[in-house]
């Protein structure tokens, strides 16, 4: 690091680190409150209590929606990440316009709105009876995720050499084994950053929630919106906080087995 | 022609209207060392590819040894490849790369781990068989390259130009390498190259292709002494050709009208149609004015220096005669004059050097 000493470079590292605060200093807040012994949004003033957390644990609306949203999200996650690999990779072989056409088709979803595309599953969804069930609820997550990992897949592809699967192929491997012992271990980064968004998006998705369900199926998302709109309950602080933990513990795991993988020859 | 051991009979590749491969035959034997060589875009890689199952003809047949290639897929085939660009897989180390074919091949691992010691020893990367091909320099790579096509003794080899991304010296050397093991092995070898230099110094057999089609088949001094087309003259060995407008045989020999001059020539029966006189630039000498022109077997002309380019042990002069332009290329210690551009010297060659040649590549199909 060797930034100059002038006064437009403190000026400029100044700035960086209003930034920095200003998307950090939101959820920093949320962790006081999280401890705050009253029943409605506060700092804690006196003594800190944990009450908050124990609803997480121990309310059925808050342990139910978190287990909801971890069984939606896994299940998201393994068909998104199936699904938009194979995709990816038998575009990625067939090439050419007509790909690219089809790309850009299955890419939509991530360029329509929300509100749009949630009215489109219930729409949908009526017709075909999901509404309100879990499974509805993974079809739907699904065919938003796919797109996800169709990019980071597409990606990881685009630095791999076609001559690997003809080489693979001329040494004597099936099309399945070339998949399965050339191509997945060389675009891994991509498949597994592709299932970490599907696993994200899915897990705090909203708005098609929303329009797909009702009574029957509630997810963490669900929950939390309707405590803030009905209560202002500060469990909604104690589980925001819960998830930044979980973030950076994610993120620290990550690092540290970089970091262990790195020195390797 | 008795069957061969790798026969290809009258391959036809089209992709829409455009024709990559039109008509294409060969048979080789047992052991031979075949280079398909001509420019980029001539149809010699949509051949190699055919044969390795990655193109699918839209006419005639691959047969090696016996057995009918075309209806195989590419891992049915059996083949070694080398890609260009080696192909190497970079999530493995070199041992696990030369190992892979032998999984495939259900192999017991102790005899997988033996083949692949052999095999490495073979090509002399014993110590890098725990790298990753990243680790290693171009020539190490090629060389795993080769040990992983080598290592299930494969009928044919196939290489896809993997010389073509290297430098100078280590092509040479790499030349070298890949012939010896060639011997070693004994194995039957198809090459693609466009490099002239590479074709004629590796190969046993050479075919010329031009426009997806065979123009000749040969060994390399014949394709390089007796070149049959224009095309051939100029590409192996960039002969100088002048287009010979008509060929009369008296009594004292053959003559051609080139550039509105008689020249003594060697006539060429193959030859019919339009011809074309090649002239290897090796084989023009260039000396001081006023030589003895009496020598029938010599040709002797007057000569400008245009041009000349000094490479050391060689000279090569750009030189206008009454025939047209020339390129000459003499060793430097036998040049009779101190070469000066716009000097006047005296160019001969002698009259078997000049080689009557097809004018079109089209024309050999009437033979």
């Amino acid at each position: 690091m060797t930034l100059p000493k002038s006064v437009p470079g403190n000026i400029l590292r100044g700035l960086a680190w209003a930034g920095v605060l200003f998307l950090i200093a939101p959820l920093l807040v949320v962790i006081p409150v999280s401890f705050t012994p009253e029943r409605y949004l506060s700092f804690p003033s006196e003594a800190l209590s944990l009450r908050h957390y124990e609803t997480l644990l121990f309310d059925r609306r808050w342990s139910g929606g978190i287990l909801t949203s971890l069984l939606i999200a896994s299940i998201t996650t393994v068909l998104s990440v199936v699904i938009g690999t194979l995709c990816a990779v038998g575009m990625w072989r067939i090439g050419g316009r007509r790909m690219q056409l089809l790309r850009l088709m299955i890419l939509a979803p991530l360029i329509v709105p929300s509100i749009v595309h949630a009215l489109a599953f219930y729409k949908s969804w009526i017709d075909l009876g999901w509404l309100d069930t879990v499974w509805g609820v993974i079809v739907a997550h699904t065919t938003i995720c796919v797109p996800l990992v169709m990019i980071t897949v597409s990606a990881a592809l685009s630095g791999f050499d076609h001559r690997l699967e003809y080489a693979a192929r001329s040494l004597g491997a099936r099309p399945l084994t070339v998949l399965r012992r050339i191509i997945l271990p060389n675009i891994l980064p991509g498949v597994v950053s592709g299932g970490i968004f599907a696993f994200i998006t899915s897990w705090d998705e909203i708005i098609v929630i929303l329009f797909i369900t009702a009574r029957k199926v509630r997810t963490l998302p669900q929950t939390i919106w309707s405590s803030i709109m009905e209560r202002v309950d500060p469990a909604v602080a104690a589980i925001s906080t819960v998830m930044v933990a979980a973030t950076l513990a994610a993120v620290i795991i990550k690092l540290t087995l970089a970091k262990r993988a790195a020195p390797q020859p | 022609m008795s069957a061969g051991f790798l026969e290809i009979r009258n391959l036809v590749k089209r992709y829409g209207g455009a024709v990559a491969v039109d008509g294409a035959s060969l048979s080789i034997a047992k052991g031979d060392f075949l280079t398909l060589l001509g420019p980029s875009g001539s149809g010699k890689t949509t051949i190699l590819m055919a044969i390795a199952g990655f193109v699918k003809p839209t006419e005639g047949e691959i047969v090696l040894s016996g057995r009918n290639l075309v209806p195989l897929e590419p891992e049915e085939r059996d083949l070694g490849i080398v890609f260009q660009g080696y192909a190497l897989f970079p999530h493995m180390t070199v041992a696990q790369n030369v190992a892979f074919p032998l999984e495939l091949r259900k192999w017991k691992p102790d005899a997988i781990a033996k083949r692949v010691e052999e095999t490495l020893a073979m090509v002399d990367l014993t110590r890098f068989a725990d790298r990753r091909p990243a680790q290693l320099s171009g020539g190490q790579q090629q060389r795993v390259a080769l040990a992983r096509c080598l290592s299930y003794q494969p009928d044919l080899l196939l290489l896809d130009e993997p010389l073509s991304a290297l430098d100078r010296q280590l092509r040479a050397r790499l030349q070298d390498e890949i012939k010896s093991l060639h011997q070693k092995v004994g194995v039957t070898v198809v090459n693609v190259t466009h490099d002239q230099d590479e074709a004629l110094s590796m190969s046993t057999h050479i075919a010329v292709i031009n426009r997806g089609r065979i123009v000749q088949y040969g060994t390399p001094d014949d394709i390089y002494e007796n070149p049959a087309t224009r095309f051939v003259a100029r590409f192996i060995g960039r002969s100088n050709v002048a287009t010979v407008e008509r060929i009369e045989t008296k009594s004292d020999g053959a003559s051609a009208l080139i550039a509105g001059q008689w020249l003594p020539v060697e006539p060429n029966p193959a030859v019919a149609g339009k011809a074309a006189l090649s002239l290897r630039p090796e084989m023009i000498e260039i000396g001081p004015l006023g030589t003895d022109r009496t020598d029938a077997r010599k040709v002797v002309m007057d000569a400008r220096i245009e041009n000349c380019v000094y490479h050391g042990g060689t000279t090569a002069l750009d030189i206008r005669t009454a025939i047209g332009p020339l390129r000459a290329e003499m060793p430097t210690s036998r040049l009779g004059v101190r070469p000066t551009a716009g000097a006047t010297v005296q160019a001969s060659w002698p009259v078997r050097a000049g080689r009557i040649v097809s004018e079109d590549d089209t024309a050999l199909d009437q033979q």
